[in-house]
């Protein structure tokens, strides 16, 4: 049976989603959270196999709940809902350990196929989310750390879902098989948040927060 | 000579030099009164002690000495005054009186003669005290009537009876005690006058009544413990040396009533003259407590102490006297930091502050006023004690007076910088509001399309009665939302990602369904779509795409298009069972995307294809190149 928690801080949304999980997952043992606290609450006192993270939550930010999971809850892999969410936040969430992202305006047929995709460890990616991602590459280029940099591979598969095509078509197209496409690109959203905290690190060190 | 008239013209240098002035008559009278019976001697070992000499010399010499400074002080800031004037002169007698007193607490043997000079100067000075504060207040806080005729008589009549006292035949050097007693009197009656005259200005009359009421318990106490009893031929009540600090109560009401009452237009800034010049004073004394050291040592360590002094004391005194009395050196790059600091406020309130917090700062004026008139250029006024500043960013002009707190004059330099900073400040105050204009600008085009798209999308959704219709049409003003915020900065899209999301987001939909996409593009490289013409084209996709998944009963779905700087045509064919293009009425969809299309100026057709329906529409558009 699949655990999953939710934090969403608008009721319809929150029985929408519910109905979703239900959709896709026979008989799951379903946790809702309404903000910041609850969501930590919750995540305190049971390991769950996914969390959807809404981001603007009357508390705070869904990325506090996000880099609590990453701290102390590695095991669950957990994906941002957004609807308004700009793609510089989600970018975000992905470098503070979000595995994956869903779209809460999706129709609900896509909604459902696209958490299914997720349980699976196959993560989707949209064109603009994928161009923003290499426009964040491009900006924080950390010569020191290479396992930060993005490898060939990843550019291609992210060039190709920047131009609108799918995980299954990008396979195609690079003669890969989709799952080595999703394997690539969660190693993309891990190395998000490398080079991140190295970008963040640098600039500490620039500034002179750090000793070394 | 510019030099010459700097040292001459600043505030502080005159009252150090009046200070070092008042020092050294102190030190000088301090040494007679120190010198043993035995006669005149410059060795200090036979001098007698401090404790020796009788403490009345010392009230004596402290009493006119602080009078003397206070006073002097007074006359530093406001040279040119009559009423600071006048009052630096009371303080000139006051010293007099007070140093010329003491003859029999003097050990050194002194001719008659010599003694009896020093009474007249006493006297003189005594009599001075009370003639000059009678002119003051005949003319201060206000100008009484007949204060002309009024001073001349009090000059001659009290002048001409202290001189006939002090010299000639009719001397009589005990007259003081009278003399003294008869000008408290006049100085009474003018304070009073002064008090009624300012009855209808509660400033005057606070003044008045503040300086007159410090003037008469001062002299007053001393004329009656001291001045009255030797009149009525009464022994005095207390020693007249120490009656003399009695007077110090109208320096010390003096020093106060400046803050409170701006006595003489001086503010509180008067008194970081104050501190400056102790300052220096420390300075000097340290100097001449090591070269008195110096000359003290013996031969052998004379060496040693003439390094110490070139190596350590020197090069830090210097430092001391630069950081004190030079300016900071103007740093442009920080003056412009501050002046972009102050042009950026967002209220003119706000600028206006931080302007004259810059002109304070960097200038350092004692006095700084806000002036009516409007000047185009800095000026300068005064001989350098005056820098005129025109206004700017909302701000008055101003009068800045004595420059890094009275120890320097302005210079052309200094006008020069305040045209600089004027035009600095004109100029960012134009970028801010070319930036504010932008800004405005901006938000009026995003109100517009939210305005334009968003609003009249809900609308339709509001009335539209099929729940699946209203489904689709609310996700498409969130998709338009999430353009308006990704794209705030431009309101043109990139043609690639447009048609990117556009294809993945077509994929997505189909894909539950069965159905797969083909998608083919012919486009001119960098093409740049208006949101109107991405709005048509969106909605001509999805809704063909809702249309093949309702409908049709289709596996495939193509998508063709072919844009041009100024033409999009679009082509989306299945190869579901099709419709009876006779029979069939245009869905609400259908019209809406219809409507849409030939809203922009194109066509919209829908026909049979060769093996479902195909949706041909065309429509112009203007695209700017990236």
């Amino acid at each position: 049976m699949i655990s999953i928690l939710f934090v969403e801080d608008i009721a319809e949304t929150r029985a929408w989603l519910r109905e979703a999980v239900e959709a896709a997952f026979p008989g799951p043992h379903i946790r809702e959270a309404m903000n910041v606290r609850e969501a930590i609450f919750a995540m305190k006192g049971h390991s769950f196999d996914i969390a959807i993270v809404d981001l603007g939550l009357p508390d705070g930010s869904g990325t506090e709940v996000i880099s609590a999971f990453s701290a102390s809850r590695p095991e669950t892999t957990v994906v941002v809902a957004t609807v308004m969410g700009d793609d510089a936040s989600v970018v975000a969430a992905l470098s503070q350990g979000a595995q994956g992202y869903l779209l809460k305006d999706s129709p609900f047929d896509v909604f459902v196929r696209q958490l299914t995709l997720i349980e699976q460890g196959l993560p989707a990616l949209s064109p603009s989310i994928a161009r923003r991602i290499v426009e964040h590459f491009r900006k924080t280029v950390i010569s020191q750390d290479e396992s930060a940099d993005l490898t060939p591979r990843e550019r291609d598969v992210l060039g190709l879902i920047g131009r609108g095509l799918r995980n299954a078509d990008t396979a195609l197209a690079l003669g890969l098989s989709e799952s080595t496409v999703a394997s690539h690109i969660k190693s993309i959203y891990a190395k998000l948040g490398i080079s991140s905290r190295a970008e963040a690190a640098l600039q500490a060190a620039r500034l002179g927060l750090m000793k070394s | 000579m510019i030099a010459a008239r700097h040292v001459l013209l600043s505030p502080l240098t005159r009252l150090i030099l009046l200070s070092v002035v008042g020092l050294a008559l102190l030190l000088a009278m301090a040494l007679v009164a120190m010198q043993p019976a035995t006669g005149w001697t410059w060795s200090p070992a036979e001098w007698r002690p401090v404790a020796d000499v009788h403490p009345a010399v010392w009230v004596s010499l402290g009493t006119g000495l602080l009078a003397w400074l206070i006073s002097a002080w007074v006359w530093a800031l406001k040279p040119a005054a009559p009423a600071a004037v006048l009052f630096a002169a009371s303080g000139l007698a006051t010293l007099t009186f007070c140093f010329a007193s003491f003859a029999p607490r003097i050990a050194l043997p002194m001719e008659p003669g010599v003694v009896a000079w020093i009474w007249r100067i006493n006297m003189l000075g005594a009599s001075a005290f009370g003639v000059i504060m009678t002119c003051l207040f005949l003319i201060y806080p206000s100008r009484l009537r007949f204060w002309k005729p009024l001073a001349a008589a009090v000059v001659v009549v009290f002048g001409l009876w202290t001189l006939l006292r002090t010299f000639g035949p009719f001397q009589d050097l005990a007259e003081v005690q009278r003399i003294t007693t008869f000008e408290m009197v006049a100085i009474v009656m003018a304070v009073v006058w002064q008090v009624r005259a300012s009855a209808d200005d509660p400033r005057l009359r606070a003044i008045a009544l503040w300086l007159g009421a410090s003037t008469l318990l001062g002299a007053g106490a001393f004329i009656v413990t001291v001045a009255a009893p030797l009149t009525f031929g009464f022994d005095p009540l207390v020693l007249e040396n120490y009656a003399f600090s009695f007077f110090l109560v109208i320096y010390v009401g003096l020093a106060v009533g400046l803050m409170r009452y701006r006595l003489f237009d001086l503010g509180a800034w008067a008194y970081r003259l104050v501190f400056y010049a102790s300052a220096a004073l420390a300075l000097i004394v340290l100097d001449i407590a090591l070269a008195s050291l110096l000359a003290l040592d013996p031969g052998e360590a004379l060496g040693v102490s003439l390094i110490v002094v070139a190596v350590a004391y020197l090069p830090l005194r210097d430092i001391l006297w630069r950081r004190m009395v030079r300016r900071r050196p103007a740093d442009a790059d920080g003056l412009f930091h501050l002046v972009l600091d102050a042009a950026l406020k967002p209220t003119a309130q706000e600028r206006a502050t931080g302007w004259s917090n810059l002109l304070r700062d960097h200038f350092n004026p004692l006095e700084m006023v806000e002036i009516p008139e409007q000047i185009a250029e800095a000026e300068i006024g005064g001989e350098g004690l005056v820098l005129k500043t025109p206004g700017v960013a909302g701000a008055p002009a101003f009068r800045l007076m004595h420059a890094n707190n009275g120890r320097s004059l302005f210079t052309p330099r200094d006008a020069g910088v305040v045209t600089h900073l004027v035009r600095l400040m004109q100029q960012a105050e134009a970028s801010r509001s070319a930036y504010d204009r932008g800004v405005s600008e901006e938000r009026l085009r995003i109100a517009r399309d939210i305005h334009d798209n968003i609003g009249a999308q809900l609308m339709r959704a509001l009335h539209s009665t099929k729940p699946d219709r209203k489904d689709a049409m609310i996700r498409d003003t969130l998709a338009d939302l999430r353009d308006v915020i990704n794209n705030a900065q431009s309101p043109a899209l990139p043609l690639d990602a447009v048609l990117a999301d556009l294809r993945a987001e077509t994929a997505d939909r189909l894909e539950p369904h069965g159905v797969s996409l083909r998608w083919s593009l012919q486009a001119d490289a960098g093409l740049v779509l208006t949101p109107s013409t991405v709005h048509a084209l969106r909605s001509v996709i999805r809704e063909a795409a809702s249309n093949t998944i309702k409908h049709a009963g289709a596996t495939r779905l193509g998508v063709s298009l072919q844009i041009t700087p100024h033409r999009v045509e679009v082509v989306v064919e299945d190869d579901g069972s099709g419709f009876d293009i006779e029979t069939v009425k245009l869905g609400q969809g259908l019209a809406n995307m219809k409507a849409r299309v030939e809203g922009v100026g194109g066509a919209f057709a829908l026909s049979r294809g060769e093996t479902g329906a195909q949706l041909q529409a065309h429509f112009p558009h203007q695209a700017a190149a990236s």
